[in-house]
């Protein structure tokens, strides 16, 4: 580890009071409880206040955990593992690698969402659980390079090296996501078009995407308690280690 | 007159609840014992004093 890293460690090491109690088991999450109570909302709106759609039946309210994880995954969890990492990159702050460190673990759950429910809906509307056409297998794909992120972490014990290869790995995983995302115009798929993320007005009827924009802003607020826990189990758990290598 | 497949989405929304809570979880577990350990580090600290820099590693035991 350099100097300069353990310094900081050392530093986030001699202030306990702030550190612990920013993970402290014992005290309430205020954050999360607000996010579980915007997901329970918006799952109850979903479920019971939303309308049937007429061709793919109950099923289709699948897209209201799916689409939102995809989104989060995607285009928050995955670009920020890649700012942060960018970043990092240039100013050796380790916050920053705290903060892609969150992100890809979270990224990796969001992803795993996505890839279970996907499939759960595509049994009854496709009538297969998987196809290896190009949004799926992509998907999958990074899904593999999160968890490739994620062992290479556990992997290397050095601290700064440990940060360093990850923050290029970070990236090269980020660069899937636009051929995630252009997967559907680029190749021949089964996965629909977006219906919301487009140049025009959104495709889907007024009740159904107000639930939709419900349900994004409640897992977005669940993405902001997770990341921030984890965060801040990642900052700590750093400086702990940094007070044990000293003793 | 949709198809009856309730099931599928029950399922969707029974699985992603596990996982979310389920990770959720696994994070306070692993906060409680990252607390458990700095509070080890801090009491270990506070118990040998400035003496722990200087003396030997063994003589903590």
């Amino acid at each position: 580890m350099s100097d300069t890293m353990l310094r900081r460690a050392r530093g986030a090491a001699y202030t306990p009071p702030a550190a612990a109690a920013a993970v402290s088991p014992a005290r309430p999450d205020w954050l999360m409880l607000l996010a579980a109570l915007a997901v329970a909302g918006a799952l109850i709106r979903a479920i019971w206040f939303t309308p049937i759609e007429r061709l793919q039946g109950p099923a289709q309210k699948i897209f209201y955990i799916h689409v939102p994880a995809a989104f989060i995954g995607l285009y928050i969890a995955c670009v920020l593992v890649a700012v942060s990492s960018v970043l990092f990159l240039w100013l050796r702050d380790e916050r920053l690698d705290a903060m892609a460190e969150s992100a890809g673990e979270i990224a990796f759950v969001f992803l795993s969402v996505v890839l279970i429910t996907g499939p759960i809906w595509g049994r009854p509307v496709w009538g297969t659980w998987w196809e290896w056409e190009a949004r799926l297998t992509l998907s999958l794909m990074l899904w593999f390079v999160l968890l490739g992120y994620m062992l290479l972490r556990n992997a290397v014990e050095d601290r700064a090296m440990r940060a360093r290869f990850s923050a290029v790995m970070g990236v090269l995983a980020a660069l899937l996501v636009p051929f995630i995302h252009l997967s559907v115009y680029l190749f021949r798929t089964m996965h629909p078009m977006p219906i919301v993320l487009k140049p025009e007005r959104p495709s889907l009827p007024e009740p159904m995407l107000v639930t939709l924009l419900i349900s994004l802003g409640a897992f977005v607020l669940l993405f902001a308690a997770l990341f921030r826990t984890r965060y801040r189990y990642a900052l700590q758990r750093d400086a702990v280690a940094a007070l044990e290598e000293e003793y | 007159m949709p198809p009856d497949n309730a099931a599928y989405f029950q399922a969707a929304y029974i699985i992603t609840i596990v996982l979310y809570v389920g990770y959720y979880v696994s994070l306070r577990l692993r906060a409680r014992s990252i607390a458990a350990r700095a509070a080890a580090a801090h009491s270990a600290r506070g118990h040998t004093g400035a003496d722990a820099v200087t003396a030997p590693a063994g003589e903590h035991a």
